[in-house]
Order: C-alpha cells, then structure tokens, then sequence
C-alpha cells in the first residue's frame, strides 16, 4: 500500500467512525467544545473517550456504575457548596439524559460497553500508573505513605471542623488531592492467583 | 508430566500456636492446648482410671502419646493436667524442644485421623503437610527441625512413614498408626491466614495484604506483598491476650487489698464467653470490663504502632496494601479497635474500611483456626500443582473438635 492510499484509507476510516454522529444536536455539542478548547474533533473524542474511561475506572474502584458515581459527585459538591437541593440537580439532569437519549442518533448503551471493552486494558494500565506514581512521588520528596496519611486526615479533619463551624462560611469547593484518592483505592485489576502459581519448596521425605 | 505418586496424597494444615495448636483436613478441624507433660507411673495412672469421674472420654481430651526416643508415655493437651512437669510446644514464638514439638505433629495427625473413623472413613494413610512455623524461628530452624522429623520417621524402601502409638488414657485403649509422609511445606504461621484469604475472599486474586495475627502469647505481623511474605518486616512480638489477662489478674490483686490473686487463666476462660466479672473471696466482686478495655487498647496501639512503620517502608518500595486482616484468638477481643484505628490513619469511610480491614467473620471461620485452614488450601494447592491441575479453592469447616471439657457432669 502506498502513502496516498495509506491517506485514502485514514480517512475513509475518519469518514466511516463520523458516521457515529448523526445526531445534530451532539454534533453541535461537540463543534462548541471544539472551538472553547481549540481542538479538532478527533482529538475532542480521543480525550473523551479516555476520560470516560479513567471515570469508569474510578467509578469501578467505588463499586458504582459511572452515572451513579457523577451523582454521588455532584452530590458531594452541592453539599459543600451549602445546597441541599441535590436530588433536583439529579432529577434534571436525568430528565436532560432521557431527551438526549431519545434521539435516533445517539450512541446506544451497548456501543458505549463496546468500547469500554475494547479500552479495557487502559483501565489496567491506569493501575500501572498509580503503583508508578506512588514510586515517583517518593523517590523525589521521600514522603511516606505514614506521613500524607496524618497530613491527609488532618487536613480533612480541619476542613470538616472548619464546615462544622459555620457551613455557610464553607463555599469553596476544595479539589481532592490524588494522594487522598489513591489511598481510597485498592488494586483493581489485581493478577490472578492462578498465573502466579507455582511449586514451593517442599521438603520430600 | 503429572506426578501421579501425588494422588493419594491427603493435605493437612497445621501450626503449633503459643496457646492452641491446630491441625486442619478438608472440613474438620482439631484443636488441643500446645502442651505436654511426663505420663503418671502405670501404678498412678491405674487409680486415675479408677477414680476419674469425667464422661468425657475422647482421644482428644485424654491423649497420651508414647514418645520412642525416651521410651515413655507423654500426656498432650487437656491430659497433661495430670502431669507433675509440663512443657510448651512454643514460648515466645520460638519452638521450645524438637522432641516435643515432634509429638505435636504426632498428636494431631492422630486425632484428625481418629475423628476420620469415627465419621465412618478410613484413617489417615499419606499426608502432605502445610504446616506453620513461629516467624522468629528463621529458615534455618525449619530446616534443623525439618531434619529432626526425618531422623524420626521409619524408612520402608523409598518411603517415609510416621509411626503414632497413642492412648486414651482415660479408657486405657491403645491404637497404633503408620501415616506415610509425602511432604511437609514450612511457611510462616500468618502467611496460612493469608492463603485462606486469597482462596475465599480474594476469589484467587492477589491482593497485597497485611496480616497481623495476635495470639495468647506473640502477636505476629506479616506483610504479604505480590503472594510473597516480606521476611524483613515479618516479626512476632511476645505480647498477647496473655499480657492483657495477666495485667488484669494484676490489677485486681492490687485493688483488691492485694488479698488474693486471681489467676490469669479465670480471666481468659470468662472472656470468650463474655463474662466480665469475677469474685474475689474477701473483696466481693469485681467488673472488669473497663480494664479490659484498657488493656485491650494499649496492645492494639503497639500493633498500629508497628503497622504504620512497616508502611512507610512498604511505600517507600512504591507498594500500597490493598487488605489489613487480623486474625488469632486474640482477634476477637481487638479487630474492632484495629480497624478504628486504621480507618482513622487513612481517614476512610466506615464503607471502606468495612472492605478493607477484614478477620476470619469475612470467611466465615473463627479467628482461631483460619491460619490452619489456609495451610491446608496450601498443601493442596502444591499437590494440585504436581498433578498439573487447578486448585479447588473452597473449604467448609464442619467439625471442630477441642481438648475443653464436654459433657461436664459429676
């Protein structure tokens, strides 16, 4: 195959996974996302589709679905922002989903499970990268697992004491830090038993 | 190529613990007092005979072993409440007389095969043995002891047989037993927690687990990083429910006017029943619930201690613990306070915590024998391994059988 034909290829292949996206109204989504951010749509998708991934990884980790892990988030921040009105936000946008849903273009669930398949092996390599940058974080500042553990909880304790304190004065959405999440989270793609076995050392009589 | 010399082989998982020694086959477990006395003279044990008013007549609880290298009876467990002299199998984690120890094995291999033929199966005919060892004993001790074993067993052409001659003294029965020996397979006492764990809970996953098992006498902490016991940061401590008992029986002497101490052992029997009271002839009674509480914290205290150190050091190496299990029968008395507390270092949610801190209640074994169990899943693991088959995972205890009393009636 020849350079051009190599072009022709690519591109019919760009052609043929447009055609996912019949739906105006996601395509203008896109287009508009496109332009804030300065990007193509490729690449638009691209990240998108591996945050969708990284979310349903974390989401995985928590044991929840990916949806009902973006309630529980949303939930969380309306909380400390001092809004009760949480199950409104959810119900609308429940209600935005079910009409966007509605439309025939829309990708449908089970092609979203496909492609979560297909990019499965990224969620593992997300576990990589997680043992990796515990490494890496130690091997520059030498923090202990002990050390941010204390700071962590002192640093959540302080702020739970500070919204005790007076909740409305508390309007500021502090971001979580990977530490404190990485600490949440075990190894969940761990190796199986069965690859690992092997003979020990047995004293024979 | 299978080796098919490993189809007959029966897996058997033991460990001789500070308190309980514990042997494991299939579903059944038994359980004796890791003790050993000098038999009475024949003349003596006769009178016992005749005078022991107890309906309790099981081997288990009225076990004698005869001991071939000083050509006399040895009483085990529960029976050695008879004898002049005892010994323990261990004391502060270290195997205290090879001998001894030697008839340990002997006398759980017995029993477990004893309670076989009362179940209507054939005794026990060839074993291979997961079996646990104290952690301060080292690899060279497991290897002298290992030796030991072998100058006591009998060579029959290739093959290597145990020979038990036991009795129950309480009917005077004897029996004689020859098992033959395929293998015994040493690893450190928790690392047996750490298989039962990874069979049941981890459905065959390896997760890196900290296990700390707390005993009467040590309470042992191993770490298990990617199926492999970190040998450096491993330890036993010689501190456990005996020190929490002992601090109490203590304590009471002193409140008490220092009129009469109450021996450690009351103590310990109330509290699996969870009796928090004991009389003290001249002082009335006395609610210990609160010092137990105490005493209870401050050990867990010195395990966290010690657990957040060996973190920082397993982080250092770029690891992260996925599981925290605590087991031993001292697990009972402290789980709750160690999973607080470990919740509490990493700031997690009760859910989490839940997940992530767990004990034999995960496996639905008492605390006490989850250890032997998974030496047991061990063994059968590496004789799957020789017949190049997969494991069977499950396990269903059904019987536990102890040298305590039964049937107590005068």
């Amino acid at each position: 195959m020849t350079k051009n034909q190599n072009h022709a290829h690519h591109d019919k292949k760009i052609e043929t996974g447009s055609q996912l996206f019949t739906d105006a109204e996601t395509i203008a989504i896109i287009d508009a996302q496109c332009e804030e951010h300065k990007t193509s749509r490729a690449k638009f998708i691209a990240v998108v589709t591996r945050l969708f991934l990284d979310f349903s990884y974390i989401a995985k980790t928590v044991g929840k679905d990916v949806f009902s892990f973006r309630d529980e988030m949303i939930k969380a921040i309306v909380r400390s922002k001092g809004n009760s009105d949480t199950g409104e936000i959810i119900e609308k946008i429940g209600r935005e989903e079910s009409a966007a849903g509605s439309g025939d273009g829309e990708p449908k669930a089970s092609e979203l499970r496909g492609i979560k398949e297909k990019f499965s092996g990224m969620a593992r390599e997300l576990s990589e990268l997680r043992a990796a940058f515990v490494e890496l974080k130690n091997a520059l500042g030498g923090v202990s697992e002990d050390q941010s553990g204390r700071r962590n909880g002192d640093r959540k304790k302080d702020r739970r004491h500070q919204a005790e304190d007076d909740p409305a004065k508390d309007k500021k959405h502090e971001a979580i830090t990977v530490d404190e999440l990485a600490q949440e989270f075990k190894n969940s793609v761990p190796p199986s038993y069965k690859d690992k076995r092997k003979k020990l050392h047995k004293l024979k009589f | 190529m299978p080796d098919l010399s490993y189809a007959d082989v029966t897996p058997i998982g033991g460990e001789l613990g500070t308190s309980m020694s514990k042997f494991c086959e299939d579903g059944r477990i038994i359980a004796f007092s890791s003790v050993i006395g000098d038999g009475l003279s024949d003349s003596l044990e006769a009178n016992w005979q005749k005078m022991n008013r107890s309906t309790d007549h099981r081997w288990i609880r009225n076990l004698a072993i005869y001991d071939d290298s000083k050509n006399m009876w040895r009483y085990v467990g529960a029976m050695s409440r008879n004898s002049n002299q005892i010994n323990w199998f261990t004391h502060k984690g270290v195997i205290q007389n090879y001998a001894d120890a030697f008839i340990g094995i002997q006398a759980g291999l017995f029993c477990l095969s004893q309670e076989r033929e009362e179940n209507d199966k054939p005794p026990l005919k060839k074993v291979g043995i997961g079996f646990g060892i104290p952690v301060k004993a080292g690899e060279v001790v497991a290897e002298t002891f290992f030796n030991y074993i072998k100058s006591r067993l009998k060579t029959e052409g290739s093959e290597k047989f145990l020979l038990i001659k036991a009795k129950n003294v309480a009917t005077g029965e004897i029996k004689e037993l020859k098992i033959q020996f395929a293998f015994i397979l040493l690893q450190f006492q928790a690392y047996g927690a750490y298989m039962s764990f990874l069979m049941k809970k981890f459905g065959m996953r390896l997760y890196n687990t900290y296990v700390v098992d707390v005993g009467h006498g040590t309470w042992i902490k191993l770490p298990v990083i990617e199926n492999e016991a970190d040998i450096n940061l491993s330890d036993s401590v010689p501190e456990g429910i005996f020190t929490v008992t002992s601090n109490i029986s203590q304590i009471i002497f002193e409140s008490s006017g220092q009129r009469y101490k109450i021996p450690e052992q009351r103590i310990m029997e109330k509290l699996p029943r969870g009796e928090y009271k004991v009389e003290v002839p001249g002082s009335g009674v006395f609610d210990f619930a609160n010092i137990l509480d105490n005493e209870c914290s401050n050990l867990c205290e010195h395990i966290i201690q010690a657990v957040k150190s060996d973190l920082v050091s397993i982080n250092r190496k770029g690891k992260t613990i996925d599981y925290f299990a605590m087991v031993g029968g001292g697990a009972s008395l402290i789980f709750e306070k160690f999973k607080e507390k470990i919740k509490n270092h990493y700031n997690w949610s009760d859910e989490i915590a839940n997940d992530r801190v767990i004990s034999g209640v995960d496996l639905g074994v008492d605390h006490r024998y989850v250890n032997s169990v998974g030496f047991m899943l061990l063994a059968r693991d590496q004789i799957a391994l020789e017949l190049e088959k997969e494991v069977n995972p499950d396990f269903d205890i059904t019987a536990i059988s102890t040298d305590a009393l039964e049937n107590f009636r005068i």
